[in-house]
This record gives C-alpha cells, sequence and structure tokens, in this order.
C-alpha cells in the first residue's frame, strides 16, 4: 500500500472507490500520524478523531452499498479556526473566541461535510488571520515541517503544515492579503485564493470584508483544483458571492499549454524590492522551465509593490478596526502583542483615506486589467525570502513585507503559490502565478504544467 | 503625514477619544508607536491620479428582485 499519508486526494478517492482503500483505516492513519508528531508542529489547535471515525465509518458504509459521493468521499481534511463546523469552537486562535461555539457550519464546511469529507480538526492560524506566530496566546504557533525552528507562514500556518507535514491532504485556509499563499509558498505545497467572490465567506471569521478570500491548500495542483470545484459556487448569504460560473477546473488541468502568454512582474522582486538570491533563482529556473514547456515569456510592469501596499494597508487595517472596535475597547489585554498592534493600527485612519484607497483599488483593478489584454497569466514571486527562524522575531517583522501577494488582494484577482525548489538549507521556495479575475482554470493549467515537470512536490519533510 | 510624533499624552486623549479607556499604559505605547508608523507612511503616490469622478472599488450594483423586474 502506498504511504497513506502523502497520498493525493486523487489518488486516494481512486482507491476509496474502487474499495482498495477503507476510509476508516486511511482516517486511522493520519489520526495516528497527527496524533505522534503534531506535539511538535502545532498545525491543530483541535484533533477531532472521534468526529473523523464517525466520518470514516460512514463513509465506508455508504462507499460499500454503492453511494460513492465523488473524490472527497471518506477522505480527511481540516478546517483554519476561523472557519465554522457546527458544535466546535471557532476560536481565531484568540482568548477573545476561546468557548466561541459554532451554531452553524461555514459555507465550505457544509460542502465539505455534503461531499463525505472526513473532519479532522481545526488548525493554527495568526490571531484573527493577522497577529503573527505569537507566543502570548492559549496555544502555541505551528511550526514549518520542513524545520521546526523555523517559521511556517500564515496566516492559514496550520493548514501550510498539516498538509506538509501528511497530516491532511487537504486544508482550508483565508487569503486576506496572502494567508493562503504565504504559508503554501513555505511549506513547499499549493495553495490557491481564488477570485474574490469565487467561494463563499459565509460561516468565516471576518478580517477585512472586501479582501477575505477563502482558498484551499493541498500537496499537488490536482487536488487543489478537485478542492476548489467543490467549494466554489454563488451563495446568496455572501453579499460579495460572484454570479460568474465556476468549476470544471480538474477537467481542464491537462489541455496543453503550448503558446500561453506568461507575463513576468520581474521589477517587483528586482527593484521594487531585491529578493533573496536563492527565491530570485528558482522562480528564475520556474519561468525558463514554463518556456521549454511551450510558454511565450515576456517582461509586463505592473504598479509598483509600495502602492499595492498603500492601498491594502488603508482598506485592510480599516476594515479590521471596524470589526474588532467594541472588544478592542473592552478586551485589549485579551489579544496577543501582534494582532492588537496590526489591528490598532486602523484606530485613527481617516475616512476620507479609507474611501480614497478604495478608490485608488479600482484604478489598479482597471491597469491590471490593461495588463492582462497583452498576456495569459502573471508569473512572479510569492515571498521574496525563504522562511526564517521563528524565534527571530526582527527577521519576522521584516521579511513579513516581502512579498509579491498583495498586488493580488487588492485586485482581487486569482494567484496560486507552487513549489519551485529548495534553498540550500532545505526549506522550500516557491513562484507566484496569477491571472485575470476567474482564470483559475488556466492557472491550474500552467501551474500543472509546471508541477509535472519538476519533481519538487516529491519530496517529504523528516518529521522525526 | 506629520513628521511629529505623538506623545504618550496625547495619544492617551485620542485614545479615550474613541472609545480606548482600558489600555495600559503599555497597550498605549504600542498604539502610540503604531499610529507614529502610520502617520509617517505616505500614500499620496497612491492618491495621487485620483479625480473627482473616480469611483470606489467596493460600489455595488444591486439586482432587482422579482417584484423589482415586475414594476
Amino acid at each position: 500500500m502506498t504511504d497513506l499519508a502523502y497520498l493525493s486526494v486523487a489518488d486516494a478517492a481512486e482507491l476509496l472507490r474502487s474499495k482498495k482503500l477503507s476510509p476508516v483505516e486511511y482516517t486511522r492513519a493520519l489520526i495516528s500520524r497527527a496524533e505522534k508528531y503534531d506535539g511538535r508542529l502545532n498545525a491543530f489547535l483541535r484533533l477531532t478523531p472521534e468526529i473523523a471515525l464517525e466520518d470514516a465509518r460512514r463513509a465506508e458504509d455508504e462507499i460499500l452499498n454503492g453511494n460513492w459521493r465523488g473524490p472527497f468521499h471518506g477522505v480527511p481534511y481540516a478546517l483554519k479556526d476561523i472557519v465554522d463546523y457546527e458544535g466546535i469552537a471557532t476560536t481565531a486562535h484568540s482568548k477573545i473566541l476561546r468557548d466561541n461555539i459554532a451554531k452553524s457550519d461555514a459555507a465550505v464546511t457544509e460542502k465539505l461535510r455534503a461531499a463525505g469529507g472526513v473532519f479532522m480538526g481545526k488548525l493554527s492560524t495568526h490571531e484573527f488571520a493577522c497577529g503573527g506566530p505569537s507566543f502570548d496566546l492559549p496555544w502555541p504557533p505551528a511550526r514549518n515541517p520542513w524545520n521546526r525552528e523555523h517559521f511556517c507562514g500564515g496566516s492559514s500556518s496550520g493548514a501550510g503544515a498539516a498538509t506538509a507535514a501528511g497530516f491532511v491532504p487537504a486544508a482550508i485556509g483565508t487569503d486576506t492579503g496572502g494567508s493562503v499563499r504565504n504559508p503554501a509558498g513555505m511549506c513547499g505545497v499549493v495553495g490557491m485564493k481564488p477570485t474574490y467572490g469565487v467561494v463563499s465567506r459565509r460561516g468565516v471569521f471576518p478580517l477585512a470584508f472586501s479582501l477575505d478570500h477563502v482558498g484551499a491548500l493541498t500537496r499537488t495542483v490536482r487536488d487543489n483544483a478537485l478542492l476548489l470545484d467543490l467549494i466554489a459556487g454563488h451563495d446568496p448569504s455572501d453579499p460579495g458571492s460572484t454570479h460568474q460560473p465556476t468549476g470544471g477546473y480538474a477537467a481542464r488541468l491537462e489541455q496543453d499549454i503550448r503558446g500561453i502568454r506568461i507575463g513576468v512582474v520581474r521589477h517587483f522582486y528586482t527593484q521594487d524590492k531585491q529578493g533573496d538570491e536563492e527565491m530570485v533563482a528558482a522562480v528564475e529556473a520556474a519561468i525558463e522551465q514554463l518556456a521549454s514547456l511551450g510558454c511565450r515569456v515576456s517582461e509586463v510592469r505592473m504598479a509598483p509593490l509600495d502602492v499595492y501596499a498603500a492601498c491594502y494597508r488603508n482598506i485592510m487595517e480599516s476594515e479590521a478596526y471596524a470589526i474588532h472596535e467594541k472588544w478592542m475597547q473592552e478586551r485589549p489585554g485579551d489579544y496577543g502583542e501582534l494582532a492588537r498592534g496590526r489591528i490598532m493600527a486602523g484606530a485613527f485612519v481617516r475616512g476620507a483615506d479609507y474611501v480614497n484607497a478604495t478608490r485608488a483599488r479600482r484604478q489598479l483593478v482597471d491597469a491590471f486589467a490593461t495588463v492582462m489584454r497583452e498576456i495569459n497569466v502573471v508569473v512572479t514571486a510569492n515571498s521574496f525570502d525563504p522562511a526564517c527562524r521563528i524565534d527571530d522575531e526582527k527577521t519576522l517583522a521584516h521579511t513579513f513585507r516581502r512579498q509579491a501577494r498583495t498586488p493580488f488582494s487588492v485586485t482581487g484577482s486569482p494567484a496560486i503559490s507552487v513549489p519551485a525548489g529548495f534553498s540550500k538549507s532545505g526549506l522550500p521556495l516557491a513562484i507566484q502565478i496569477a491571472g485575470a479575475p476567474f482564470s483559475e482554470a488556466l492557472l491550474y493549467r500552467v501551474a500543472y504544467a509546471y508541477e509535472q515537470s519538476t519533481a519538487w512536490g516529491q519530496k517529504r519533510p523528516a518529521l522525526e | 503625514m506629520s513628521d511629529t510624533p505623538l506623545t504618550l499624552e496625547e495619544i492617551r486623549v485620542m485614545a479615550e477619544g474613541i472609545g480606548l479607556n482600558e489600555l495600559s499604559d503599555k497597550q498605549l505605547e504600542q498604539l502610540r508607536q503604531v499610529t507614529n508608523i502610520k502617520r509617517t507612511q505616505s500614500s499620496s503616490a497612491l492618491f495621487a491620479s485620483l479625480g473627482p469622478a473616480d469611483e470606489p472599488a467596493n460600489v455595488f450594483g444591486l439586482t432587482a428582485s422579482e417584484e423589482g423586474k415586475q414594476s
């Protein structure tokens, strides 16, 4: 039998459907692995083995009776702990919400449960999806499976760590300013931030309403496409939910990418900021690889990173402060220092600055649309540095801003992080592929072709 | 944007003005620091090209209800 810990969703689905693998056996293997190793990684805030085994037994009965529901039937998954699962606390990794029992499922949870998924538990996050790796919270921060002394990215930190560590093949994260793509890049897994509105935010604790996206972290591009196929779609109870058609992502993965026009946004990581040498080399090697696969590569320019950052800051900080104002007035001491500082930054943003940032945002969206008229997808860096040590506060603060994720948060367009190698010290490196709104299928095709032409995704962290 | 950093007393008055009355001295100092950083962060490059008619990105579009379509 294949190593169950690193079975892909697609391979597991085939084994489960054909009854060659028992959902109960599969689930027990992953529970054992998480129980054995997660004390060192803290990916889970709460592991739920009883629920997982109940879900697995139900899936087993249904599959044995010929009622296979689809690729997530009997497949374990976990949720970032700002996503509601009925009857389980959604804590946002914060003392503030320690006893906040969810009254109903989030929209994504409903879909995963309806698909027969096996719920493994709630995953670590930066506090309220905006703090950082903090040691002053009720639970410790998640650590990087490739080197537990290092940061695993965030804010969907547990989602990145759990997927890379082989605790689950798929996890749900959220991305406001890069919180799916950052841990995906730092943990060596695949993370997609879909177009704003493609996945419902209902039942997900907000950070900034106009910037929040729900996304998937998986070990393979195909699994990511399968998960987005499942969770995408209009939800009338999410006012930002799109009416555009969604889905069909996995079905189109293997379509030819020859002739696809790639625009490299090189100024992000060579001029606006200078990326780490190994990271830049990995991005450039990936671009050459895509060219060798038949893509037409040219260089394009977008607005400077500082412009996107200024726009993002004004909007995110204002919206986040509005959400947290009451608690900040009544319980400021119940926040960790990092989250409190980031949320407080919105306390005195002027109304005119917030409105002007949203006006500038529209200009940036329009400018990006103009860039996309000449090309099909954008390729650029994700983080500009490999993961630093988790206890190195100064470097954490420095590298926090050294990334090219914010532009696609501001434009609301889809962007995916794909593994692109390892540093000399053995830490994952990544590229980012982005595109026009609702071009997820194309991004997955390019990412899949690249992934299939490299062996980065086959390397595993040593957890011993 | 301002070059003059706020003092702890100034930030205390500002904080009380928006209901942040429960902050410890350490938390007030944290608020002072993040607010001073924000005051030095220029958004002028971002806003320079905005004209009076430039609309915000989050202006919503209403959809007609069944009743609205029939009227």
